[in-house]
């Protein structure tokens, strides 16, 4: 996964150190800019103290793609950006072999496949663990 | 549960289509914009008309047939059970 330390931001620098604005990765809202002026030896220094105080809280990390998203965006369901993965509907076919699912399942009685995606945590059997 | 009781869950959390489908952003300063408003209250551009839902319907497969949309691996759709023609992503 690549994981992107924090999410799009801008920076406004001026003589007294740094303020951030943080975007939503996938959206590009703008979520918050920093309410106070980080310092620090470089830019770098400066946002990750202030990610870590004023930005991440407002954030999901897609556990696929390592993207920064706000609510509106984020699959909670599966703890993935909605890009990585779509709501899915109560599956009334199975999206492998078009079997009609009766009932309630998980798994396709005919060709044994996932009827819906558990998110990348589930798939490799560690289903509990997030 | 019946999907429309989940996506109205998840409504009240701030997830989920039903919160994708009220949101606009604006391309200048990012303002997330829930009115019918045609130009930002904070910077003044022109809105876009495309929703959040509307930029996730586009990056997805979806089905020709009933338009529902659908995980890139699928080859039938879940809601109505057509059969899928790939390489022709529809928009
Ligand atoms: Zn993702
Ligand atoms: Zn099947
Ligand atoms: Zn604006
Ligand atoms: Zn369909």
């Amino acid at each position: 996964m690549t994981e992107s330390r924090t999410a799009k931001y801008k920076v406004i620098t001026d003589d007294v150190g740094y303020r951030f604005i943080f975007y939503c990765d996938i959206s590009d809202a703008h979520v918050c800019t920093t309410s106070r002026i980080y310092h620090g030896n470089s830019e770098k220094e400066a946002l990750l103290v202030a990610w870590q105080t004023e930005g991440r809280e407002h954030f999901n990390r897609c556990h696929k793609c390592g993207r920064w998203v706000i609510d509106a965006v984020y699959n909670a369901e599966v703890l993935e950006c909605v890009e990585c993965a779509p709501y899915e509907a109560e599956p009334k076919y199975c999206k492998n072999c078009g079997t009609k699912i009766e009932g309630y399942f998980k798994i396709c009685s005919c060709c044994g496949k996932k009827l819906i995606y558990e998110g990348s945590a589930a798939s490799n059997d560690t289903k509990g663990s997030v | 549960m019946t999907q429309r009781v989940r996506f109205k869950n998840l409504e009240r959390f701030g997830f989920g289509p039903n919160v994708m489908k009220k949101l606009r952003v604006c391309s200048r300063c990012g303002q997330i914009v829930r009115s019918r408003a045609k130009t930002c209250f904070d910077c003044g551009e022109r809105l876009p008309k495309e929703t959040l839902f509307d930029r996730y319907k586009r990056k997805h497969l979806k089905c020709q047939n009933c338009d529902t949309v659908l995980t890139a691996d699928s080859l039938y759709c879940s809601n109505c059970g057509n059969l899928l023609i790939k390489g022709e992503k529809t928009i």
